[in-house]
Formats: C-alpha cells, sequence, structure tokens
C-alpha cells in the first residue's frame, strides 16, 4: 500500500526582498495511511510550511510531494482544488471560518465548492454536527461561537467530505486548556474510528501525545524521520 | 502636534486611491453647488447684457400696446424732469435681393433687413455704435445706412459705396455712412436670416408715411432720478402708451428660475452620493486604524486625542476639496454659462462668469463642513470602543445589523410620499421636496430589505446559472456591508440619472404633445388686423384655412377669488376645435356650445387646482370694461402658460376685454404647400402692417434647442453624480476584496479553483449590479412621483412620462458597472496566494 503523503527532496524558499531565505531543505517524510502524526519544531523552523506543501496550499521551489501515487505538481489548479475538497481537510491554528455563513453553510463550502447537491448531504450534516456536538448552534455564524467551538466548526468542514487526510496546523494553539483536551480528542476520535490520516503542527508536547509519531523540524531539516513517539 | 500632522498626511499620501476618492466626492460637490450659485449671477449679466444689446442704456420704453390708438405715436416736447435723453425710432421691414449663388437652393430670393431709424446723435447717446468704417464730415440724414460688418463683408460693402434695398415694394438706393461693428443693435442672431441696418429717422418715417412719428421711444434717466415718478409722469403724457422699464427684475427671476432650480436640485443629489461616499469610507479607515487608536490610546492619547486625529484627515480632505471645488467650479460655472450662452431665441449672447467670495467661501465651507460631517458618526463610534478591546483587537467595527433600517424605510417612505400629496398650498415646495428627499432615503434605507427579499426570490435562478456558486454569492451579497454600500451608491446614481433621462424625455413628449395641440402650420399676428387682415390671408395661395385667435396675454386680475389669469382665450366654439386640441372633462362640443350662451368661463385643470374651483362657481375678472362675473362650467386638459389660462366665448371677450382685433391668427396650409414659403409670402404682404409669424415647426425646434441646451446640463450633473457613485463603487470593491482576503483563501484551502474565485466575485457582482438597478429604478420612480407635486407647487404643471427602456438601461447599467468593478477583484482573487492570505492577514 502506498504512503499516505510521502516527500522527496522537497525544497522551499522565500524571497525576504531580494534575500532569499531557504525555509525547507531536502526534506523526506513519508507517512502512512491511518497515522497520526505531530510535526513539532521551533518557530520559523519550516513546519507550517510542510504542511502546506503537503496540501497544495503552497508549491515546493524543488522536491515531489505525493498524496497516495499522486504527484501534487503534475496536477493542474483544478486538479488540486478538487483534491483538496475530497482527500484532503484542512484545520488552522485561526479556524478560519467565513465569517458571514452559518455553522452549517461553513462545514458544507467543500460540498458546495465541489458542485454536489447540499441536499444530498443532510444525514452527513446531521452526523457530522453531532460528532463536534454543535446541534444547537449550526444555524449560527463564527462570531456567535467560542473558539472551541469554532475550532470543532472547522474538523467537521475538514470531514464532511470525507477525505483520508486531514492536515491541521496548531489547532489547539487559540484554544484553553479544555478547548485544547475536546478538540485533541475529537482528532484522536477521527483518527482511531474513521481511520484517517491525521498530521497536526504542534508546539505543544501535550497536543503532540494524542498521535502516534514526531516528526521534528529544525533550520529546515528533518532530524528524527522514522522515530516513533510510542 | 507634529507627529500626529505627519501621520495624517503619510495617511492620506498613503492610500492614493481613497484620498482620490474622497477628494474628487468633496471637489464635485463643491464645485456644482460654487456653480449654482454662482450661476444666476452669471446668468443675470449675461441676460441683462443681451438685453441691453437692443435697448442700450434705456431704463424705460415707450410704446403702443392692444388698447392704444396707433402702433405709431409723437414724441411730446413737455419737460419731464429726471430724463436725460428720449430718443425716438421708426422700425421696419425691409429686403436685400441677393444674387443667385448666394440664395439657398433657390428658397430665399432676398435678405431680410431690419431697417431702424434713429437720430445718430440720440443713438451715439443710447446705445453707442462702434465703427469699422465710418465716412467723415457727413451729416446722417437722407439715405445714409449704417450695415453691420456681417453683412458688408457678406456682400462686399464699403463705406460710400451704393446699395439698393427694397422698401414697401420699391426699390430704394442709400450709400453706406459706416459699417458698424457687431455689437448693441447690430448684434444679429447667427441663426436668424435678418440683419440689422440703421438709416436716418426721418427718412425711415417718410417712407411710412408717419412724419414726426415714432413707433418706439427709449427713455435715459438722469443719474439718481426716480424711476417710478418718472415713469408716473410719462404714463400722464402718453396716457394710451405703455411706458415700462425694458425688462424687470421679476422677469429675470422668473428665466432664473427655470435653470437655477434644477442645478441647486442635482447638486444635492451629488451630495447626497458624496456623504455616502465619505461615510463608507471613513467606516473603513476607521476600522483600519483601530490597532493604531489602540497603541495611541494605551500610550496615553485621550479619546479626543484620537478623534481629532481621524477629525484632522477629514478636515485635510475637506481642505484640499474645498480649493479644488472652487478651482472646478469656476471651470463648470464657465461651461454652464457658455453652453447657455448660445440662446436659440436670441443667438450667440456675450458671457463673463461672475462669482464673489459668497460663492466661494460657500463652496470651501461646504467642502470641509461635508467632509467633516460625514465623517463625524465613524469616528465617534470608534470613540465609544473601549480601549480593551482597542488593545486586544477585540472590536468588530461595524459590523453589526442596523435593525433600524427597514422601520426607518417604512416610516420615511409612508411619510416622504403622503407629504406632497397632503401639504397646504403655501408649503407644498418645500415639503414636496423633503417629501422627495425623504423617499429616496427610504429606498437606501430598505437596501437591505430589498437584497433579501430579491435574493430570496431569485435564489434558485441563481442556482440554476451559477450552480452551488449561486447560492454562496447570495449569502454574500445579502451579509457584505461593502456589496450592500456598492448597491446603495450605484441606487443613487441610477436613480438620479434616471430621473434626469425621463424629465428630459418627459419634456420632450409634453413639448412635442402641445405642439401636437395645435393643429395648424402657421402663427401669424399683423397690428389691428380687421376682417379683411384675414380674408387676405385666406386669399394667399396655399393656405388652406385661418383662425382669429383671441388670446390677452396681458395678466387679467381675478378678484374673487383672488388670482393673476396668465392667458384668457375668447374662443369661436363652431371652428376652435378644428384648430386647438381641446380636451375638457365632459362632452366637448356641449360644453362649447353652452360657452356661447352666456357669461360661462371654462378653467384648465391647474387653475381648477389651485382655485379649487367646481362646475356652478363664480369668477369675477377685472377686465378693460370693468368688473364682469362669469360662471365655471367646465375644465380642460392644457398646460398653456403652465396652467393659468381659461376661456369664454369670443363674442363676451371682444365686449368685456373691449378687443376689437384678434391678437393672431393660425394658419392652416394646403397638405402640398411648404409652411416656409407661405410664410414668406404672409410677411412680404403685410411687411407695411408689423407683421409677425413664424412656422410651427420652428417655433418647436426652438423650444426642442433650449430644452436640449438646459438638459445638456443636468445630464452632465447626472453623469458626474454617477461618476463619482462609480469611482466609490470600484472603491468598494477593492476594499471588499482585501476584507475577503482570508474567506477567499479559506475557500480556495476547502478546494475552490481559480476559475470558481473568479466566477463567485463576479456572481455577487452581477447580483448586486442586478439589485442595484432595480432598486435604482424603484429610487427614480419615488422621485419622479414626487417631481410633478414640485413643480405644481412653482406653478408649473408637468406630467412624467416613463420609458421602458430607459429601466431596462438602468438594470443593464447596473450590472455592467458592478461585473466592470469586480473583474480586477476577480482577477486577484483567483491569483490569490492562500497561505499569504491566511498566515499573514
Amino acid at each position: 500500500m502506498p504512503a499516505a503523503i510521502k516527500t522527496e527532496n522537497l525544497c522551499k524558499t522565500y524571497h525576504l526582498g531580494k534575500v532569499p531565505v531557504e525555509v525547507l531543505k531536502e526534506i523526506n517524510v513519508n507517512i502512512e495511511q491511518g497515522e497520526f502524526v505531530t510535526i513539532m519544531g521551533p518557530s520559523g523552523s519550516g513546519k507550517s510550511t510542510l504542511l502546506y506543501l503537503m496540501g497544495g496550499l503552497d508549491q515546493p521551489t524543488a522536491g515531489k510531494i505525493y498524496l497516495g501515487e499522486t504527484e501534487l505538481s503534475e496536477m493542474t489548479d483544478k486538479e488540486q482544488s478538487i483534491m483538496r475538497r475530497r482527500q484532503v481537510g484542512f484545520v488552522f491554528q485561526f479556524y478560519n471560518l467565513v465569517p458571514n455563513l452559518s455553522v452549517e453553510d461553513n462545514i458544507m463550502l467543500p460540498v458546495l465548492l465541489d458542485g454536489k447537491k447540499p441536499r444530498h448531504y443532510r444525514e452527513a450534516l446531521k452526523d457530522i454536527i453531532k460528532t463536534v456536538e454543535l446541534e444547537d448552534r449550526q444555524k449560527h455564524t463564527p462570531r456567535e461561537l467560542s473558539g472551541g467551538q469554532q475550532q470543532r466548526v472547522a474538523i467537521a468542514r475538514a470531514l464532511i467530505n470525507e477525505p483520508d487526510i486531514i492536515l491541521a496546523d496548531e489547532p489547539t494553539g487559540n484554544l484553553d486548556s479544555r478547548a485544547t483536551e475536546e478538540v485533541m480528542q475529537l482528532l484522536k476520535r477521527v483518527n482511531q474510528e474513521k481511520g484517517k490520516t491525521v498530521v497536526q503542527v504542534s508546539h505543544s508536547h501535550e497536543t503532540a501525545q494524542y498521535g502516534n509519531r514526531i516528526i521534528k523540524v529544525r533550520d529546515g531539516k528533518v532530524w528524527n524521520e522514522g522515530e516513533d513517539h510510542e | 502636534m507634529g507627529i500626529i500632522v505627519k501621520y495624517i498626511l503619510k495617511n492620506i499620501v498613503e492610500k492614493k486611491f481613497r484620498t482620490f476618492l474622497i477628494v474628487i466626492s468633496v471637489t464635485c460637490s463643491a464645485a456644482l453647488f460654487f456653480a449654482s450659485s454662482g450661476i444666476s449671477g452669471t446668468l443675470t449679466g449675461m441676460y441683462e447684457d443681451q438685453l441691453r444689446m437692443d435697448t442700450g442704456k434705456a431704463d424705460l420704453i415707450i410704446r403702443a400696446n392692444e388698447r392704444s390708438p396707433s402702433s405709431t405715436f409723437r414724441l411730446s416736447h413737455d419737460e419731464v424732469q429726471g430724463v436725460k435723453l428720449i430718443a425716438g425710432e421708426i422700425s421696419m421691414g425691409a429686403s436685400y435681393r441677393l444674387s443667385d449663388s448666394i440664395g439657398r437652393a433657390g428658397q430665399f430670393e432676398s435678405r431680410q433687413l431690419h431697417l431702424r431709424g434713429f437720430h445718430l446723435d440720440e443713438l451715439q447717446e443710447l446705445n453707442p455704435v462702434l465703427f469699422s468704417q465710418v465716412g467723415v464730415g457727413q451729416e446722417f440724414t437722407g439715405n445714409w445706412i449704417i450695415l453691420s460688418q456681417i453683412f458688408a463683408k457678406e456682400h462686399g460693402y464699403q463705406t460710400g459705396d451704393s446699395i439698393n434695398i427694397e422698401i414697401n415694394g420699391a426699390s430704394r438706393r442709400f450709400s453706406v455712412f459706416g459699417i458698424a461693428y457687431p455689437t448693441g443693435l447690430f448684434r444679429d442672431s447667427p441663426q436668424s436670416e435678418q440683419r440689422t441696418a440703421v438709416i436716418p429717422r426721418e427718412t425711415a418715417a417718410s417712407y411710412q408715411g408717419l412724419h414726426g412719428q415714432v413707433s418706439r421711444a427709449y427713455v435715459v434717466l438722469e443719474p439718481g432720478a426716480g424711476e417710478a415718478e418718472v415713469q408716473q409722469a410719462l404714463q400722464q403724457i402718453y396716457r394710451r402708451y405703455e411706458v415700462e422699464p425694458p425688462f424687470t427684475q421679476a422677469d429675470l427671476s422668473a428665466m432664473l428660475g427655470v435653470i437655477v432650480m434644477p442645478l441647486y436640485l442635482m447638486t444635492s443629489m451629488v451630495l447626497m452620493i458624496s456623504v455616502f461616499i465619505i461615510y463608507s469610507t471613513f467606516k473603513v479607515i476607521t476600522a483600519e486604524r483601530l490597532p493604531v487608536i489602540g497603541t495611541f490610546r494605551s500610550i496615553g492619547a485621550t479619546r479626543r486625542m484620537t478623534d481629532w486625529v481621524l477629525m484632522g484627515e477629514s478636515l485635510a480632505y475637506g481642505l484640499l476639496g474645498g480649493v479644488l471645488g472652487n478651482v472646478a467650479g469656476i471651470g463648470v460655472l464657465y461651461l454652464i454659462a457658455s453652453i447657455l450662452a448660445a440662446d436659440p431665441w436670441s443667438g450667440q449672447m456675450d458671457f463673463r462668469i461672475e462669482f464673489g467670495l459668497f460663492q466661494m467661501a460657500g463652496a470651501f465651507l461646504l467642502a470641509v463642513a461635508v467632509s467633516l460631517i460625514s465623517s463625524w458618526i465613524p469616528i465617534r463610534r470608534v470613540s465609544k470602543i473601549p480601549i480593551k478591546e482597542l488593545v486586544l483587537n477585540l472590536a468588530e467595527g461595524s459590523s453589526r445589523k442596523k435593525s433600524w433600517k427597514t422601520p426607518a424605510a417604512l416610516v420615511l417612505g409612508t411619510l416622504g410620499w403622503l407629504l406632497p400629496r397632503v401639504s397646504p398650498h403655501e408649503w407644498a415646495l418645500p415639503l414636496s421636496v423633503l417629501g422627495v428627499f425623504m423617499t429616496m432615503s427610504a429606498v437606501i434605507f430598505a437596501v437591505p430589505l430589498i437584497t433579501r427579499v430579491f435574493l430570496k426570490l431569485f435564489e434558485g435562478l441563481l442556482r440554476l446559472l451559477f450552480g452551488n456558486l449561486g447560492l454562496l454569492a447570495a449569502k454574500n451579497v445579502k451579509d457584505n456591508t461593502n456589496v450592500l454600500n456598492n448597491i446603495t451608491l450605484l441606487t443613487i446614481g441610477i436613480s438620479v440619472l434616471l430621473m434626469i433621462n425621463t424629465i428630459s424625455y418627459s419634456v420632450g413628449i409634453e413639448v412635442l404633445n402641445a405642439y401636437r395641440d395645435w393643429k395648424f402650420d402657421i402663427m401669424v399676428s399683423v397690428y389691428q388686423a380687421d376682417r379683411s387682415v384675414e380674408q387676405s390671408l385666406r386669399a394667399i395661395p396655399g393656405v388652406n384655412g385661418t383662425y382669429a385667435a383671441r388670446e390677452y396675454r396681458t395678466p387679467v386680475n381675478v378678484t374673487d377669488p383672488n388670482y393673476t389669469l396668465q392667458h384668457l382665450q375668447g374662443i369661436n366654439a363652431a371652428s376652435y376645435e378644428e384648430y386647438m386640441a381641446f380636451r375638457p372633462d365632459g362632452d366637448a362640443q356641449e360644453l362649447l356650445e353652452k360657452l356661447s350662451q352666456g357669461r360661462y368661463i371654462m378653467t384648465a385643470h391647474m387653475m381648477r387646482h389651485i382655485l379649487q374651483l367646481e362646475v356652478g362657481d363664480r369668477i369675477t375678472m377685472d377686465l378693460p370694461s370693468g368688473l364682469q362675473t362669469y360662471e365655471v362650467i367646465g375644465f380642460y386638459d392644457s398646460l398653456m402658460m403652465n396652467g393659468s389660462n381659461a376661456m369664454i366665448d369670443e363674442r363676451y371677450y371682444r365686449l368685456d376685454l373691449q378687443e376689437a382685433f384678434p391678437e393672431r391668427f393660425y394658419v392652416r396650409v394646403d397638405e402640398t404647400a411648404d409652411p416656409d414659403a407661405v410664410l414668406a409670402d404672409i410677411r412680404s404682404r403685410f411687411r407695411q402692417r408689423g407683421v409677425w409669424g413664424e412656422t410651427i415647426q420652428h417655433l418647436e425646434a426652438m423650444n426642442d434647442e433650449f430644452n436640449n441646451q438646459l438638459f445638456t446640463i443636468l445630464k452632465a450633473f447626472s453623469v458626474l453624480a454617477m461618476v463619482i457613485g462609480i469611482f466609490g463603487v470600484f472603491n468598494n470593491y477593492i476594499i471588499s476584496f482585501i476584507q475577503r482576503k482570508r474567506s477567499l483563501a479559506v475557500m480556495k484551502s476547502v478546494g475552490m479553483s481559480k476559475f470558481q474565485s473568479g466566477a463567485l466575485i463576479m456572481a455577487e457582482a452581477l447580483t448586486g449590479g442586478c439589485i442595484a438597478g432595480f432598486t435604482g429604478i424603484l429610487g427614480g420612480i419615488a422621485i419622479l412621483t414626487g417631481i410633478p407635486y414640485i413643480l405644481e407647487a412653482g406653478g408649473i404643471p408637468f406630467n412624467i412620462h416613463f420609458a421602458i427602456n430607459y429601466f431596462f438601461v438602468a438594470l443593464a447599467g447596473g450590472m455592467v458597472i458592478a461585473l466592470t468593478a469586480s473583474l480586477s477583484p476577480a482577477l486577484r482573487g483567483s491569483k490569490l496566494n492562500v497561505v499569504d492570505a491566511i498566515k499573514y492577514e
């Protein structure tokens, strides 16, 4: 079985003015299907950049990224967009919900963008809202929700299209300890019960405990690839 | 203080498009105010100059009127204190035979000349002739003639040359005394085929057989002499003649009112757009500055200080707009004056723009006030945010839902609709204007509600057109403040454009209808036209029929109820309908028959409305025969003399108004005859009897030209309003894109493609534009239904005619503008860097 996500000699260079900044240097990682991996590292180490590259939100300077057997750079914008709708679900630190849409509409965004009929997803929506325990909040807009609730909406949105991979960028970075616990439990359940591959970026060893492997990134390089957490 | 000024200037310079938008809005408002307030003085000067061209320094003019025993009179030798000069004139028509090459397609064989007989010394004192050439040592008596430079150039005459002129059918030889520059009396209209020439008064009198008589006398007063006293003294001498100033301030005011009032109306519309743009832009500015304001406050700045930072920025825009507004205002004033100077009735007028400190200071203060007042509410709102929320970035700006807007729209709409309809006559004008503004405000407040209803109704269509993107677009249009602002801006712009174009169209229709009411081809008046004149007219080849129109154009004093009737007709019931359209309430024949049976009167609807008349009421008029009471037997539809007109039977007209002769004749020509040729024939046959005549076609064309001039200006104003609105819309789309970058990036992160991103923005624009077109039409209708009440209150009856194609243009215009404005955001949206937008916004 191919790896869920695989990178080969992945490099990313940004330009700060005219100065090139090498953020990722020849990264090679292999994430198997059903894994719950935490990418850790100090600020500016390139961990979020690695996550965004894996999800096709950014383009590498060199190297390859495979999602299953598909190499991302060979995909057109449309194919990458379809991939993000169906194969990958994103969760961000600041939730990134669309403020003028209700909880329901935010969750249904990937479905709507995929051109599917919302009525076919009524049951799935109901289930997922129940899973994230927001039954009494579905008509509310994001600004009427707490941080933890907003992040649960973001997770529900990431799950609605039943993708194989969930990519989470510091999903608890903006939450208090109680909300952190709720969100991490939810991600763990998604990983264990639904068999989704979860890759999260985190500073916190505490949240890393919920996963089964840690990839440490420092100065744009992975320095413990292959080392199991447990 | 220095750092605050530096901060303000930096903000202004950094956001160039925003600065441009605010400054252009303020500038336009100030410039239009400047022009509107300055146009009155400029036009007064222009019209006075124009009127003075003919009458020179005359303070009073003595001439014959309908009640005078003759069209000429002898100048009295009685001394009147205060009179410096009485210059008599005898004028007559003449013609100059043209060579074949000059005649237009053989239509004109001769050029009409207006010969004016003066004593040259008197004329030089009254209305100086500026000679480009003049013979020396000659006395201006006998067969000398002064030609205009234009005529002399056209036909190659020099001083001393001989010229043959046809007067009363006989050829007369004159010698050219001098050539005059085209000023004063010699300022002929370029459109006119007629040219003026001056000959000695005695010579003119001898050709007319009027030795010692004049047809007009121009009176110049001694400096400091009382006009009223001299007028009274002269009236005693010339008892049965008219002694009046050449024009009165009331005449000028009436001429100016038609132009100045619509300009102020348009200025207020532009002002409305400017206020809205500045208000909405300052909402964005204050939202953007929240972190900086928080920083200022956290290091000890008071609320007042941070308010002043923002007010300072607003003041800077106002000051800049005020200065530019004055400069632009001079340009706009010049432009308006130059357009109006090409007067179809009297030819090209000389003009100089007139403005003073009042206009400049007024425009400047308006600019500052517009900027400060429009920005005050957003600034105050920010001022009230607690410091903690500012520092922690918890303040949400102005995203609250405005639940008061719908009730406000309902209340304003109802009041605005009711006010013009129920206000008492004496308050009708201000209340009708207020009502129109209230209705327009109601439409603006109702924009969110209309948007919601529209989206509810057309959600299915949007989905059909754009799929699920249509659904997302609908949700965004409904909730996005910037999109709603765009709809509002377009609503105002489209409403104003629709209003001006519909009024222009309506005026065109009304003018057309008015001229279509005249079922004849030529209007002719001949001094003291007895039966023989009418018979002679009928005998002219091509004339198919004539109607002797008895029209009393001197205002009639109605004593009970109190009213001034502008136009009273004495009609011939048997043939009236053959020459004039007659639309009474009831059976026309029956009413006309009854009218001829006694002292009965019918009035136009406008007069009925003002006097609250009913059938059976009695009207007492102060007529030349004394007070006469007429019974009202009906009403009819007519806008002649702005609806201040009434008709009685011609028998009682002759009796009570003591008018022996008809005022004019309506002449119908054969279908195969050319009205111009028939008119030329009439002029030629009656040239010795003070004939005046015009074809209806020519009158209509001149009226059209005058209306077109006025509407060119008004349309330019409304286009300007629209242009400012469009700038605002472009700005709002860019602001909206900047504010939604993160949302768009989020959508991209969950699978929105580049194409979908562009399509979403375009779908929103199309929907917003369509709603704006619809609300613009609604706003336009709201204003237009109130306009007749405003005009009616000003004594001008007016019917609005809606042109359905304008509605489609408005709808399409709204969509095109919105789509065009959204092109750049759509392009930028499709190229959006998701990571940058999500991580660093």
